[in-house]
């Protein structure tokens, strides 16, 4: 378990945010606490399947790069505006299976308050606004490029 | 320069080509071009943004220096 200093004044934020390989949001949790926080919410966005049409995968294409410098300066600020202790969020690139991790968005704060509503912030700007792509796979052998979050942007 | 696209734009166009931005500005111009150049790609093109390797650009940001352009479609990640 990582473990911070109680002088360090700043959020702790994680340095890379794209992963070509698998997400454990399980062992993320493990990792990641900080002793002056009283909350830490987890959010792991992970691909479903639908009813209507059998999906059996996403790939998920990025423009690195701009993705990895979007990703932590939303988390600074997530972190400025809601006085975190703690954020991390870590996107996969290629290849997630139904029930794989997609995403992941860990805040902590000294209340829930702030842990919960900065993790809502951040995975709604994260897929609004970072250059990241997903194409679904379908059972029926077809594929299609995924459609913009349809949620409220408010 | 130097033109990449991602995701469903390259249903439309190659995923990289060269264009000739001689007589182009800015971010603006290029978009033009794009959109005579691959029209079928121009209800799409007026919903993209437009980067650098790690940095967006405004519709205004003159083209000069650049060698690489980034065109950016609407996000679907999560």
């Amino acid at each position: 378990m990582k473990t911070y200093s109680l002088s360090r004044p700043q959020a702790v934020v994680n340095d890379t945010h794209i992963s070509s390989v698998e997400i454990s949001p399980a062992d993320l949790l493990k990792e990641y606490h900080h002793p002056e926080a009283g909350a830490i919410v987890l959010f792991s966005g992970e691909v479903r399947t639908d009813t209507q049409k059998e999906v059996l995968y996403l790939d998920y294409e990025v423009h690195v790069p701009l993705a990895e410098k979007m990703i932590h300066e939303i988390l600074l600020e997530a972190s400025a505006k809601w006085n975190l202790k703690m954020a991390l969020c870590i996107h996969r690139s290629g290849r997630v299976d139904v029930s794989g991790a997609a995403v992941v968005v860990i805040t902590a704060s000294r209340h829930r308050k702030e842990a919960f509503e900065a993790n809502q912030y951040i995975i709604h700007r994260v897929k609004h606004e970072a250059p990241i792509w997903k194409r679904e796979y379908f059972a029926d052998g077809t594929s299609d490029w995924g459609h913009n979050c349809s949620c409220s942007t408010s | 320069m130097k033109i990449h696209v991602f995701a469903i734009l390259k249903d439309y166009m190659p995923a990289e080509f060269e264009l000739d931005t001689s007589s182009i500005k800015n971010i603006a111009g290029v978009q033009e071009l794009l959109k005579q150049k691959f029209p079928a790609a121009e209800e799409l093109l007026k919903s993209c943004r437009y980067s650098t390797e790690s940095e967006m650009l405004s519709v205004n940001q003159e083209i000069t220096n650049y060698e690489n352009i980034f065109v950016i479609p609407p996000s679907s990640g999560g």
